[in-house]
This record gives C-alpha cells, structure tokens and sequence, in this order.
C-alpha cells in the first residue's frame, strides 16, 4: 500500500490520505521544533542530559558535539515535515530519533536509573518526575503521528506536492480514441 | 536516501558551527582539590519548624563533640544545612533574578551565569578563599549552579572551597529552612 501511495506521489494523495498526513507533520513536527528550539539556546543542559546515561566517557567531545547537533536535526527535520518538503525523509529522521530517544529511556529504566527528561529542556510538557513509562508512551504518540507522512507521503498540502498538477483524473481509463475525436 | 543524508548533514553542519560559534561545553566540575573537602561541625541540636521543641531528644553530652565530614563538591541537602546552620559557607543563588527576589535561602548572594556575560560580578570578589561558598539553583535538570560554579573558578582559580548544592532551593524549602525575599543587597 505505501509503495502504491508512494507511486501516485503527494499530488494525487487522497483528501483523507492528505489530511491524516496532515494532522501528523502539523503534530510530530511542531513539537519537534519546539523541543529543538528549548534545546538549542541550553546546550549546557542537553549535554548534562546525555552525560547523565552514563553511556558516553564524560570528558567525550561527542557529548557536546550532540548537544549541539541534536537540537539542529530536530528543528530541520521538524520545519521539513510541516512544511512538507522532503516529508519521507524528514519523517524518517524523526523516526529514527525517536527510537534512539525510546532506546535510552528503556536503558535507563532498566538500570534503574532515575533520570530527568531533557526532552523539552527545563520544561515538562507532557510528562512529569524520572524517565518512565510516560515518556514510552509520549514517544509512542510522535512514532505513531510519524508514520502517516511516512508511510502516506506528504499529501496535497505539502511543499512536496508544489508544482506536480493533479494528474489527469480519467488517465486510468486510458481512451486515447475519444481524446482524440475532440481534438 | 540522499534527502535522507542531507538532512543528517545539513543538521550537523549547522550543530557543528554552533558548537565553534558558542563557548565550549564544560561537562564536570573538577573535583575537590585533596584535604579541602574536610570540615569539622560543631555539633549543635538540629531543629526545624516542624520539629516541636518539647519533643525533640535532649542532645547526649557525648554528642557534644564536633564531627568532621568529608564533603565532595555536590553537596546534599543535609550537609548544606549542616554548612548554613554553623555558618561555615556562604550562598549563592544561580537561578534568574525574578525567581531570587521571589524567595532564596537567607543570607544567599545573587549570581546567575549570565551575570558573567558583562564581567565579573563584583560579589565573587568578596568571597574568601578559607570560607566555603555553596551555590544551587532549582535542583533536578538544573546545572546553572555548576556554570557557576565553574566561571567562579575561571573567574578566582584561588577560590577551591565551592560547592554545588545538588537539590536546590525546593529542597531547601521543602525542609522548612530559613529563606529570605528581595532583590540582592549588592545588586547595584
């Protein structure tokens, strides 16, 4: 089905298809932008987030490296998706993040680690207290908003579908015979 | 895949020139310098508002004698006390100067790291190199303590006795301890 939606491209998406679509980039990619920009003007609290995982040496210069870089992929890949401008891709960063984000929280309830969320920065938008079963399921909602652009492109109202005219809506029945008898 | 790539690259291109663009990130705080960590406590009745005075234990002559602690350079929020209830240290509150106003540990100094961003602020050269200053903010996520932390020790490397008081001011306030209101008296 994703190939198939895929092959009739963002431009002849359909108006249900386009607006689940929709609701996904305008969800998961606003939020994405908004944990980047919280993160970006704090790098200083993104690192002491990362460095308290416990799984990067602290003295590491990718944990500052990161601090800086992961707010940038959230805010690019966040006005991707809501503009819907390379919506598959864009999507699939978020995706991705999304797991590694779910494969530290997993990691840290299983140490028993309680560790505060630098998900928003200082701000505890959906969740509150430790790293828990909340943030699992927080992250479980953004997967799933995700996945409609993923899987159904970015649809009719994207920067994608900019510029591609619906494509002829008879094309399927193929009567190149009678196209020409009105010529 | 290629949209892909230059989505990873364009990310971490930007994440890398900000990271040239910004001052460098200083993750840990060197730890006490050997021998500085020692302090020795009287040893005095502890007690809070919630504790009745009628029913507090009466202090064995024994316990009398003063204690000597070990202290790390994060603190806990009982020896903190410790340190305010002796008047071995001085505070410094890092958070934002609304939230100072709106209530601090009594006694404590203002100092935020941005205040760092126009000069030294004219209280770190006050502090004494023998007398410990503790410096917290809201506990938690937050690390602004350690920024300052860190800057005063740019700022006066003579200054060895400083320490992050981990759990911050809700603790603080959560356990009754004295707090104050109002702007910082060496704000100009």
């Amino acid at each position: 089905m994703a190939n198939a939606l895929k092959a009739r491209g963002p431009q002849n998406a359909g108006t249900f298809a386009s607006w689940l679509s929709l609701i996904g980039r305008m969800g998961a990619g606003q939020v994405f932008i908004f944990a980047g920009l919280i993160k970006i003007g704090d790098p200083a609290g993104v690192a002491a987030s990362i460095q308290a995982f416990g799984l990067i040496d602290d003295e590491s210069r990718l944990i500052a490296l990161a601090a800086y870089i992961i707010p940038w992929t959230e805010i690019i890949a966040g006005v991707l998706l809501v503009a819907g401008l390379f919506t598959r891709a864009a999507a699939t960063v978020i995706l991705l993040m999304l797991a590694g984000f779910v494969a530290l929280i997993w990691n840290a309830m299983s140490k028993g680690q309680e560790l505060e969320c630098g998900c928003f920065g200082k701000i505890k938008l959906f969740c509150d207290g430790p790293l828990g079963k909340c943030n699992l399921i927080q992250d479980g909602v953004f997967a799933a908003l995700v996945l409609l652009p993923l899987i159904l492109g970015g649809g009719r109202a994207s920067a994608d579908a900019l510029g591609k005219p619906p494509a002829d809506p008879y094309a399927d029945y193929g009567d190149e015979e009678e196209d020409e008898a009105f010529d | 895949m290629l949209k892909f790539a230059g989505i990873i690259v364009v990310a971490s291109a930007a994440g890398i020139t900000h990271s040239l663009i910004n001052d460098p990130i200083k993750l840990t705080i060197a730890p006490m310098p050997a021998g500085t960590g020692t302090v020795v406590i009287p040893q005095k009745p502890v007690t809070t508002p919630d504790n009745d005075p009628a029913e507090t234990d009466p202090i064995e002559p024994e316990s009398q004698t003063p204690t000597t602690i070990v202290l790390k350079r994060e603190i806990t929020l009982d020896q903190a006390r410790m340190l305010f209830e002796n008047g071995l240290a001085d505070f410094v509150d890092s958070r934002p100067k609304e939230d100072y106003e709106k209530g601090h540990i009594l006694g404590a100094y203002n100092v935020a790291p941005t205040s760092f961003d126009i000069g030294t602020p004219p209280v770190i050269d006050f502090f004494e190199e023998d007398r410990r200053v503790v410096v917290y903010c809201t506990g938690g996520d937050c690390h602004d303590s350690h920024i300052v932390v860190q800057k005063m020790m740019e700022t006066r490397p003579e200054l060895v006795l400083l320490h992050v008081f981990v759990d911050g001011y809700p603790a603080w306030t959560e356990a009754g301890l004295p707090t104050d209101t109002g702007p910082d008296p060496l704000a100009e």
